[in-house]
């Protein structure tokens, strides 16, 4: 099998697993499952077709074609993988461009803008994501920076102040 | 480095061109809108990406697929780059990051009233509606905001597509407010005829039109007995005339007929450019028909920045053209 085929045939396998995971229940931190199912799925069919490749010449690779399937694979994976952060969260920006559209020749003013961005619909529902996903800790009613937050803040902090950006949100 | 580790590894270099080309715009102050410069920068790395696979292929003449090799890594580097162009935009626009800093600022901790009252609805709606409105997506007039250009809406339909099937619901927010909602259709009619008023998807579909006419005109020739010598010169003539009406007429909204000149330099340039493009990428070990997948969308880009800027712009900027 050629290794662009069996990869597209991995990345299914994995999208398909993630559907019938969600179908099930979806899971309060989504994103560590989604890198689950889809490095999880690479690895077993990957680990599964190395096994095979005696029996099978059709998967008779070379070490190159391993790591072109790895590296598809984990390249796929993770474009969708930052994909689905804007499926879990309705983005502020593409919610006002709806509202907009569907107010057509009227126009919204301003202060219908706060029937959709709401401090509960738009920055609490960000504060639980950040609690789910454990970058942020709540000690008696105040909300903290865990370590784990703080490495992703210097992360992109770094990133910001190398390409000069203002600050975000 | 091996022709063969070369070829695996060029998604790889055409990652590294990006986020370096990325850098050095923003850096050396060279750049404009974030937008631009990471579309920009995702053009250099495609471009390496390409220029890598076509010299590993080169030295391996002997290799199984190229065409789908060359097009394979080219949408791994596609999907590299998507993560870094996200990667970017959460710095830019995600509440999530936003409040990471907030957080930071106060090691002391923060209550959720504290948070609301620093970067609460309002000022997300002010930073939104700022960003909305100067990238032309919202219009504001007296105090009113209207639709503009269409992007966010067919990425909120793109993303409506994608939730439903994954997450089983659309986006909560608008789809529970009671108002007339949009079906399918008729969301899609009104996006087509908002895109409509966007010059680039109409030089798309004026595109695909006159490719369609001009393979017609060709077809009716031969079946009225003409030599296919004299046909594709006499359907050569006849399309260049046709193209130049459609394209300034419907995609510029310019009748001014002086400007055939220009159209024809740049029809002569965009030639040069697709049969040097073709020659180099041929040469190299690509077949010819994945070198012109990769070669038309560039030309397609570059051609209509010609006749934007060039051909039509000038004459664009004469109230009501001609």
């Amino acid at each position: 099998m050629h290794p662009v085929l069996f990869s597209l045939g991995l990345l299914t396998a994995a999208f398909v697993l993630h559907l019938v995971v969600w179908r099930i229940r979806i899971p309060s931190n989504a994103v560590i499952w989604l890198l689950v199912i889809f490095l999880g799925t690479g690895a077993a069919g990957l680990g599964g077709a190395l096994a095979l490749r005696g029996q099978l010449p059709g998967l008779a690779w070379d070490a190159s074609e391993v790591l072109s399937v790895v590296l598809a694979h984990v390249a796929f994976s993770l474009a969708y993988i930052v994909t689905y952060s804007g499926l879990e969260q309705d983005g502020p920006s593409v919610t006002l461009a709806k509202f907009t559209d569907m107010a057509g020749a009227r126009g919204r003013s301003r202060e219908e803008f706060f029937r959709v961005i709401t401090d509960d619909l738009i920055v609490a529902s960000r504060l639980r994501a950040l609690l789910d996903s454990g970058w942020v800790a709540r000690e008696a009613g105040r909300y903290r920076l865990t370590p784990r937050g703080m490495f992703w803040h210097s992360v992109f902090y770094l990133w910001r102040r190398l390409l000069g950006l203002p600050e975000g949100g | 480095m091996t022709a063969t580790g070369l070829l695996t590894l060029s998604p790889l270099c055409g990652l590294v061109t990006y986020v370096g080309f990325h850098l050095s715009l923003c850096r050396f102050g060279l750049g404009g809108r974030q937008m631009t410069l990471l579309i920009v920068g995702g053009f250099a790395g495609l471009a390496t990406t390409t220029v890598a696979v076509l010299l590993a292929l080169a030295a391996l003449p002997t290799v199984r697929n190229p065409n789908v090799l060359l097009l394979f890594n080219d949408a791994i580097f596609l999907a590299l780059a998507w993560c870094y162009f996200h990667f970017v935009n959460l710095n830019i626009a995600s509440l999530r990051i936003r409040l990471l800093q907030e957080f930071h600022k106060s090691p002391e901790g923060m209550a959720e009233a504290e948070v609301l009252a620093r970067y609460g609805a309002a000022h997300v709606l002010d930073n939104r509606l700022l960003r909305l409105t100067s990238g032309g997506h919202l219009v504001e007039r007296e105090g009113r905001y209207y639709s503009g250009t269409p992007f966010f809406l067919i990425l909120f339909e793109l993303f409506e597509v994608l939730k439903r099937i994954v997450m089983g619901k659309g986006n909560s927010l608008v789809a529970d407010l009671g108002e007339p909602y949009g079906r399918p259709l008729s969301t899609l009619l009104r996006l087509v005829s908002r895109l409509w008023g966007t010059e680039f998807f109409r030089f798309l579909l004026v595109g695909v039109g006159n490719t369609v006419f001009s393979y017609l005109l060709f077809a009716a020739f031969i079946l009225l007995g003409i030599d296919y010598r004299a046909t594709v010169t006499l359907c050569t003539v006849i399309t260049i005339i046709w193209n130049f009406n459609t394209t300034g007429r419907i995609v510029f909204r310019n009748r001014d007929g002086r400007l055939i000149f220009k159209f024809l330099a740049v029809y002569g340039i965009i030639y040069l450019i697709n049969l040097g493009s073709l020659v180099l990428l041929v040469e190299s070990g690509a077949g010819p028909l994945a070198s012109q997948a990769v070669v038309v969308p560039v030309i397609a880009f570059i051609s209509f920045l010609l006749n934007r800027r060039w051909v039509f712009g000038e004459a664009r900027r004469i109230p009501n053209g001609r």
